[in-house]
Order: structure tokens, then C-alpha cells, then sequence
């Protein structure tokens, strides 16, 4: 299909909400699916498919009329100008929030893993003024760089797979019995908690062409996730037990570090760091054209381009008064986002869409 | 306090940016939306800023919603 200038393909639009994935799913997948799966940890991302498969079939569906552009519309539609008004703001300062950990997450990881005792700001500020740049800029732009990423870290993560094959023991994942079973549904909860940023792919939705072809392009992107966070579980969580893996705040960093071949090839640890920084950058600029989308709706703006300096500056501010270390972080994303994301991610298009139908505007 | 002028002169120098080029674009009717997101990312530069050490939002989301951090 040919794009209009200024907008993207689902077939792009799905490659984003893929690689907004990743960063949380190197970070917080092997660490608590871990804790709450144990050695069934690793069926986490199979058990959340059928959720995600529903969920795009009610965003699908709250997409059917052509007037549609995007979610806020489908909130007005459904809910009423003012009701519809409140709930997108609503996921305005969620998603700010998000933005802001998302942020603060990616400092904290360089913190901890290579650069200990530097200052937070060190970090924060480069990428701040790189999003600052990147959300001013065309969005196909970004999108054929998420695209060029995409590739690029399929190629590396299938690497580190096939690196890792020697440290997986099967005995860090089977044997699974039927008393695995409800460890198993629990596992899928930061899955499900991050999978449900499809849902904010469809603020863009004014940006994006053909969003008939969302079926097709959601079932190949779902695919595509389950397959490869499935391996990363299994080759993570295989190499280094659910226990230990649990314990460790960088687990797939760590795994890593297993992997040996010739000494001269055994450091692999920056090719993965390099790749969660360019995938961190992804996500909070993602999060940030999301934040500066949702404010042109409510504002009836008409150029975005400026509000990404606003979110900028607020996304460095706010990234530091997010909070005051690391544990605060974790126990923030483990006990307040990912519920919170699980509501407004999955239960709130739906309802939404029930609302819409039973008043018969979608 | 360092942190905090620095912070709102890079504030200031962007504003004074975007809005001649906002002006420039004809997109008078952007300024309102623009000013007020710009106000309220002051707001919370010179509320953080002003004193880093008060309590984090993380905080303030654990205290409301009673949740052990």
C-alpha cells in the first residue's frame, strides 16, 4: 500500500508496539515471571496469546467505522463528549507516568550494570535531547528506524540464543504437572501488563493508514513476541533457574555473561546493552508522540511538533522526582503500573467498546 | 539552585523557539495549548527542583493508595 506523507502502515504501527515490548521484557520478564511462574515461567508468554488475540479483536472492532481516527475519538463516540474528555485525560497522566519510569528505568540499568556511582543526569539528559529530536521529527521517519531496529535485533537475539544453548538445563524447566498450573497463569501477569501497550498504539491512530489490515499485521506481530519472549524465558530462566533468576535485577544481562565460545569472543554484554538503549529510546519516544498525540487531541491542536519540547523537559524532570532509587522503581512498576496497565490496557477498551455497542455509536 | 536556573533557561531559550517559529507558521491558535504545557512542566521543574530531596511521586502513589514500598 502506498503511505500518505506524515502517516504509517499497521504493518509499521505493529513493529512499534513489538519493539515497545522489549525493553520491559529483557528488564521485568525473567525476573518476575520467575518469582511467580518458577519453572513454568518460561509458558508466561504463550498463556497471555489468547489475551492479546482478544484484545486486538476488540480494538479491531472499536475501529470498524471510517470516521474513526483514533482512541480518543472512540472514547467520544462511545462514552460521550465529556465522560470521553475525563478517561482520555485520564491516560494522558498514565502514560506521562509510564513515560517517566520508562525514562528513569533506562538510567538505572546503565547505573547498574556498567557505570556505577555516575550521576542519573549523565544519562537522562543525551536522551532527552535525542526523544526531544526524534518526537519533533516526521513519524515514518521513526518508523522505518523501528523497522531497520526490528531486523537488527532479531538477528542479535537469535545469536544469544544459539550462544546460550550449551548453559540451558532442562532441569530449570521441566518437569511441569498440573500443580504448575495456577504458577503458570500468574507468570503471565507483567506479560499481559506490557503486551497491552497495543492499546496505546492506537492514540497514534490518526498517523496511521489501512487500519483494516490491523487483523493480519496483530496476528503476525503476535506471533512474532510469542515466539521470541517464549525462547528468551526458555534460554534465561533454562541457563540460570527460576531462583536465581528471580533474584537478579538484570537476569538476561547476566545470562549473557554465560556465554562462551573463544576467549576473545566471550564479552557479549555490549552488544546487548547497546541494543536495550536504542530499544529504551524507542519506547520513551513512542511513549512521548503517544503523550504529545493525546494533548493535540484534547487541545485540538493543530501542529504537534512543538509540544515535544514541553514533554521533553517534563520527561526530565519527572524522571528524577519519579523517585528517590532503584527499589522504589521496581516495587512502583511491580504493584501499581503493570495492575494498572492490565485495567486500562485491557478492561477499559473493552468496557468502552460494551458501552459503545449498547448505545449503538461504534 | 543550580539545576533549577539551568533548567529554566533552557525552559525559556525553547519557548522563545517554538513561539517565533510557531507565530512565523501561523499557528496562533497552538500558543494556548503550548503555554499551558509549558506551565505545567515549570511547575513541576520548579516544585522537583527547588528542593530534590522531598518526597518522590513513587511515594506519593504509595501513600495514597496504601500500598507497603
Amino acid at each position: 500500500m502506498r503511505i500518505q506523507n506524515g502517516k504509517i502502515s499497521v504493518r509499521q504501527a505493529t513493529i512499534l508496539f513489538v519493539l515497545s515490548t522489549l525493553s520491559a521484557a529483557i528488564r521485568l520478564f525473567p525476573s518476575l515471571s520467575a518469582k511467580m511462574g518458577m519453572e513454568a515461567s518460561w509458558l508466561a508468554p504463550i498463556i497471555s496469546v489468547p489475551f492479546l488475540l482478544i484484545l486486538c479483536a476488540v480494538l479491531q472492532s472499536c475501529f470498524q467505522k471510517k470516521d474513526v481516527g483514533d482512541l480518543t475519538d472512540v472514547f467520544h463516540l462511545a462514552l460521550g463528549k465529556i465522560p470521553g474528555l475525563i478517561l482520555t485525560i485520564f491516560y494522558l497522566f498514565w502514560i506521562l507516568l509510564i513515560y517517566f519510569l520508562y525514562i528513569r528505568y533506562y538510567s538505572e540499568r546503565l547505573l547498574s550494570s556498567i557505570f556505577p556511582d555516575t550521576d542519573l543526569r549523565f544519562f537522562i539528559l543525551p536522551m532527552m535531547v535525542l526523544v526531544w529530536f526524534a518526537a519533533r521529527g516526521k513519524i515514518e521517519s521513526f518508523a522505518r528506524f523501528c523497522e531497520i531496529s526490528a531486523l537488527l535485533f532479531t538477528v542479535l537475539f537469535i545469536m544469544f540464543f544459539l550462544l546460550l544453548i550449551p548453559s540451558v538445563k532442562a532441569s530449570n524447566l521441566l518437569p511441569i504437572t498440573q500443580t504448575d498450573l495456577m504458577p503458570a497463569l500468574l507468570s503471565a501477569y507483567p506479560v499481559l501488563g506490557v503486551w497491552g501497550y497495543i492499546t496505546m498504539v492506537f492514540f497514534l491512530g490518526d498517523d496511521i493508514v489501512d487500519k483494516e489490515a490491523f487483523r493480519v499485521q496483530s496476528k503476525k506481530g503476535i506471533a512474532y513476541l510469542a515466539v521470541m519472549t517464549t525462547f528468551m524465558m526458555i534460554f534465561v530462566v533454562g541457563s540460570l533457574g527460576s531462583s536465581v533468576s528471580q533474584r537478579m535485577s538484570l537476569p538476561f544481562f547476566n545470562a549473557t555473561k554465560l556465554i562462551s565460545i573463544i576467549s576473545p569472543l566471550d564479552r557479549f554484554e555490549p552488544l546487548l546493552l547497546a541494543s536495550w538503549i536504542v530499544s529504551d529510546f524507542i519506547v520513551i519516544v513512542f511513549f512521548a508522540r503517544v503523550v504529545i498525540s493525546i494533548a493535540k487531541k484534547i487541545f485540538s491542536a493543530l501542529e504537534m511538533k512543538y509540544f515535544a519540547t514541553p514533554v521533553a523537559l517534563m520527561g526530565y524532570a519527572g524522571s528524577q522526582y519519579l523517585s528517590t532509587d532503584r527499589f522504589e522503581l521496581a516495587r512502583l512498576s511491580e504493584v501499581f503500573a503493570l495492575p494498572g496497565n492490565i485495567i486500562l490496557f485491557f478492561f477499559v477498551p473493552l468496557l468502552v467498546l460494551i458501552v459503545g455497542k449498547l448505545r449503538k455509536k461504534i | 539552585m543550580t539545576q533549577l536556573i539551568l533548567f529554566f533557561t533552557v525552559l525559556i531559550l525553547l519557548c522563545i523557539t517554538d513561539t517565533r517559529s510557531m507565530l512565523h507558521s501561523n499557528l496562533k491558535k497552538d500558543l494556548i495549548p503550548y503555554g499551558i504545557l509549558m506551565l505545567a512542566t515549570a511547575a513541576m521543574g520548579f516544585w522537583y527542583f527547588s528542593n530534590q530531596y522531598r518526597q518522590s511521586i513513587s511515594y506519593l502513589i504509595f501513600q495514597i493508595f496504601k500500598i507497603k514500598g
